[in-house]
């Protein structure tokens, strides 16, 4: 007598993937158990099904007619490109084009006119306010932001009023704006806010796909810019990152970051450390 | 890296250089593929078309961001995956809606979208038994011939999670096919 197979090793039967002799064994054993036969049968029987199964192909005239739409559509699109001024191509967040939902809005409000971008691959993305620091993480990251640290950012909203003093740059326009978020934020319902409000931009648009999954990480490290380019460079795909606002973990300053990976549309938010050593993923829990 | 990993990479550049060869090429090598993905996943033909332009409008558009370290591929089915979730999802709203007043359902029982492309009709509306998820795993896997790896890559979801979606997808499919009694041949049981 022998235990079940498991799934592996039923997978691995019915796929061939067994030596001949690890397989004859293995043959020999589930005829002596009603549950993996049946199991092995049914794995082989979808299998043949599946190599009887013809590949879909698209027909010459639908190949011809899908290629001319995709070119007219491609050069609609740069020609739109390129038509549009720098720095109002493709507004990604429209806050005041959420005030049919009202409860949508009240999140929105709590950080969509917060959010900045770290330099994601499109440089004409707008950018909306970074508010006066509150604190010493804020302090840098203002600092930075004056240093250049993060790309172009002309407000493309209205910051809210916060009860912290706001910055004017030297044309006297207003500054970037970081709001602080409560110590204990809902990071779901901030999560869910950012997906609202980036899906609701038209940067998505048409074509392009709704997030599968979010996670939220909570990540330490040196510096957000370092966290951030330490998450990028991990992923082989290009991403656009947000920060949301800041609060404090166990009384340590931490950013709330948007990841959004554009090739896919899928997007995470991630929390991260300012004044940590390193940039190790010290808790990630899914949806 | 593969060949066609590398040709696809080196096609990707000249296409954002402005060859407009590349483009052609790069439809040559993929578009049945992400047809057959997105067929599969639709079940309709027009869907899965629109799905297809979706799919490529959306990797041209943004071929300047691809990165060579990923297999052009593996961004270019899960981009058609996510479109094809997408508009399952739409369709799955749309339908939840009241008809207007005085609609009659348009009757499609004598339209066969497999049957242009010599499909199996038994086999194709087996799949549509699964849900998207699993659908999508048992397409890639057992129809298109990914490796579990690949199929878990691009769907984001851990290997281990792609295998057992596999698993009970060809369980399920083997139930509803029928073809587990002895003689039943590749008959649909309802």
């Amino acid at each position: 007598m022998h235990d079940h197979y498991d799934q592996d090793h039923i997978m691995a039967m019915a796929e061939g993937r067994l030596a001949p002799d690890a397989l004859a064994v293995a043959v020999a054993g589930a005829a002596d158990c009603a549950q993996c036969q049946a199991a092995l049968e049914e794995q082989r029987a979808a299998l043949s099904f599946a190599a009887d199964a013809p590949r879909a192909r698209l027909t010459a005239l639908e190949s011809a007619g899908l290629r001319r739409r995709l070119t007219h559509e491609l050069q609609l699109a740069t020609a739109i490109e390129e038509a549009a001024p720098r720095g109002f191509g493709r507004r990604w967040i429209l806050v005041t084009g959420l005030a049919s939902a009202a409860a949508v809005l009240v999140a929105v409000v709590a950080i969509g006119p917060n959010l900045i971008s770290f330099g994601g691959a499109d440089a004409s993305r707008d950018n909306v306010a970074l508010e006066a620091p509150v604190a010493t993480a804020a302090d840098d990251l203002v600092a930075r932001e004056s240093a250049g640290v993060f790309e172009d950012s002309a407000a493309a909203a209205p910051a809210a009023p916060t009860e912290e003093a706001s910055t004017e740059d030297a044309d006297g326009a207003a500054g970037l704006e970081l709001q602080r978020l409560p110590d204990d934020p809902d990071l779901g319902a901030l999560r869910e806010a950012f997906a609202t409000t980036y899906l609701s931009g038209s940067s998505v648009g048409e074509g392009e796909t709704v997030p599968q999954s979010f996670t939220v990480d909570t990540v330490e490290g040196t510096s957000p810019e370092q966290c951030i380019a330490a998450k990028a460079a991990a992923s082989p795909y290009e991403l656009e990152t947000y920060v949301l606002g800041f609060s404090e973990v166990n009384g340590e300053p931490v950013f709330i970051i948007a990841y959004v990976e554009t090739s896919f549309g899928d997007i995470s938010t991630t929390v991260i450390a300012h004044d940590a050593d390193d940039c190790a993923v010290v808790d990630q829990s899914g949806e | 890296m593969t060949h066609r990993r590398e040709l696809d990479a080196g096609l990707v550049q000249r296409y954002v250089s402005g060859d407009v060869d590349a483009f052609n090429e790069l439809m040559d090598a993929h578009e049945d593929r992400v047809f057959g993905i997105c067929l599969r996943m639709l079940r309709d033909r027009d869907a899965a078309l629109d799905a297809v332009q979706e799919t490529f409008l959306t990797i041209f558009r943004k071929a300047d961001r691809f990165k060579a370290e990923a297999a052009f591929s593996t961004w270019l089915y899960r981009v058609a995956v996510n479109t094809c979730y997408d508009q399952l999802r739409r369709t799955k709203r749309r339908d939840a809606g009241p008809l207007p007043e005085g609609h009659d359902p348009e009757d499609k029982r004598g339209e066969d979208p497999y049957s242009a492309a010599e499909l199996r009709p038994d086999i194709e509306t087996a799949l549509q038994r699964l849900t998207p998820e699993f659908r999508a795993a048992v397409v890639l896997v057992d129809l298109e011939g990914l490796a579990l790896e690949t199929a878990a890559d691009l769907l984001d979801v851990p290997t281990g999670t792609i295998k057992s979606r596999v698993f009970r997808g060809r369980k399920i499919l083997a139930g509803f096919l029928g073809n587990l009694a002895p003689g039943a041949g590749h008959q649909i049981v309802e």
